[in-house]
């Protein structure tokens, strides 16, 4: 979008300034390799949804609300929706009530590459850190110090005794 | 949690792991308890042994607790920020790998005790769901 603007804006400036400069020479070299992507990308969208309203947003997402408590909450929810709906809980207490609701939607709607970087995933937020870790997968090892600093406890020698839970986690 | 330690502490290892804090007052998201208790970034690891203690002590919690260093490395090779569960098998791979955050992490007890059900009664680990082959690694 913002492509497309800057596209428009260096027309109408050339076109006022002078005649002979039209086309496609004078264009900063950066929107003449952006143009025809951006073009390709914002059609691709329109013609592939119609440009959602809030309200519609809202309702769409409340439908998934069951027991109609006006808040979704973490069983009322699978999949993809799940992370879209994680995104939009602010204070991240894994319920998602109306009013962060109406905030995310909101934010999207008038940042809408968000969208299309959450969409591309790892390349997005998470592009530094390591591959999440899945089931299956060899667990990290580790040696950490207890509360009271008088032991050490290393992953590798639990776990050969008996399988071990880890709770990460902190105050807040 | 404590009650999945009781019941199961016999059969397996509970830990909790102190990480940084997910809402810390003075954090990029203060919003959550932090700005409330005025609970800002650990600057130093008996900071973070401090507000450790003070969870155990509010919450009245008996599992062991284990305290990551200041580099956050343990957090980081689980990726376990803000909250996670994980189970470890003991042949060191893992059973549950819960999402992150409040999200994931009742589901990720919910399997992580009905693998644990499974274990009492059978004394054998579940096998894994999915054939350990598929790592990313591979793909």
């Amino acid at each position: 979008m913002k492509h497309l603007i800057i596209l428009v804006v260096c027309a109408g400036l050339l076109g006022h300034s002078t005649h002979e400069s039209l086309g496609q020479d004078s264009e900063p070299p950066e929107s003449k390799q952006a143009s025809p992507e951006s073009k390709k990308r914002n059609r691709g969208k329109r013609s592939g949804r119609a440009a959602p309203n809030p309200q519609q947003m809202l309702k769409r997402i409340f439908e998934n609300d069951r027991n109609g408590d006006g808040k979704i909450t973490r069983d009322e929810v699978s999949g993809r929706m799940t992370m879209f709906l994680e995104r939009m809980d602010s204070n991240q207490d894994g319920i998602l009530t109306k009013e962060e609701a109406q905030t995310g939607i909101a934010a999207r709607m008038q940042n809408p590459n968000r969208r299309e970087k959450s969409a591309r995933g790892k390349q997005g937020r998470n592009r530094n850190q390591p591959a999440g870790l899945k089931v299956g997968e060899a667990a990290p090892n580790f040696r950490l110090k207890s509360l009271d600093g008088k032991s050490e406890t290393e992953l590798a020698a639990l776990r050969a005794e008996k399988p071990v839970i880890l709770f990460f986690g902190s105050y807040t | 949690m404590e009650r999945m330690y009781n019941k199961f502490k016999d059969v397996a290892d509970f830990r909790m792991i102190y990480i940084r804090e997910a809402h810390a007052a003075d954090g990029p998201r203060p919003m959550g308890t932090g700005k409330s208790l005025g609970i800002t970034e650990h600057k130093n690891y008996a900071d973070r042994c401090q507000t450790a203690e003070m969870l155990i002590n509010d919450r009245s919690l008996t599992m062991p607790m284990l305290i990551d260093d200041m580099e956050n490395t343990t957090n980081q090779a689980y990726q376990a920020h803000p909250d996670r569960v994980f189970l470890v098998r003991t042949d060191g791979r893992l059973a549950v790998a819960a999402e992150r955050g409040p999200w994931g992490f009742a589901p990720g007890l919910k399997a992580a005790e009905q693998w644990l059900e499974a274990f009492k009664k059978t004394g054998e680990e579940p096998a894994l769901a999915r054939p350990a082959e598929q790592t990313p690694s591979d793909r």
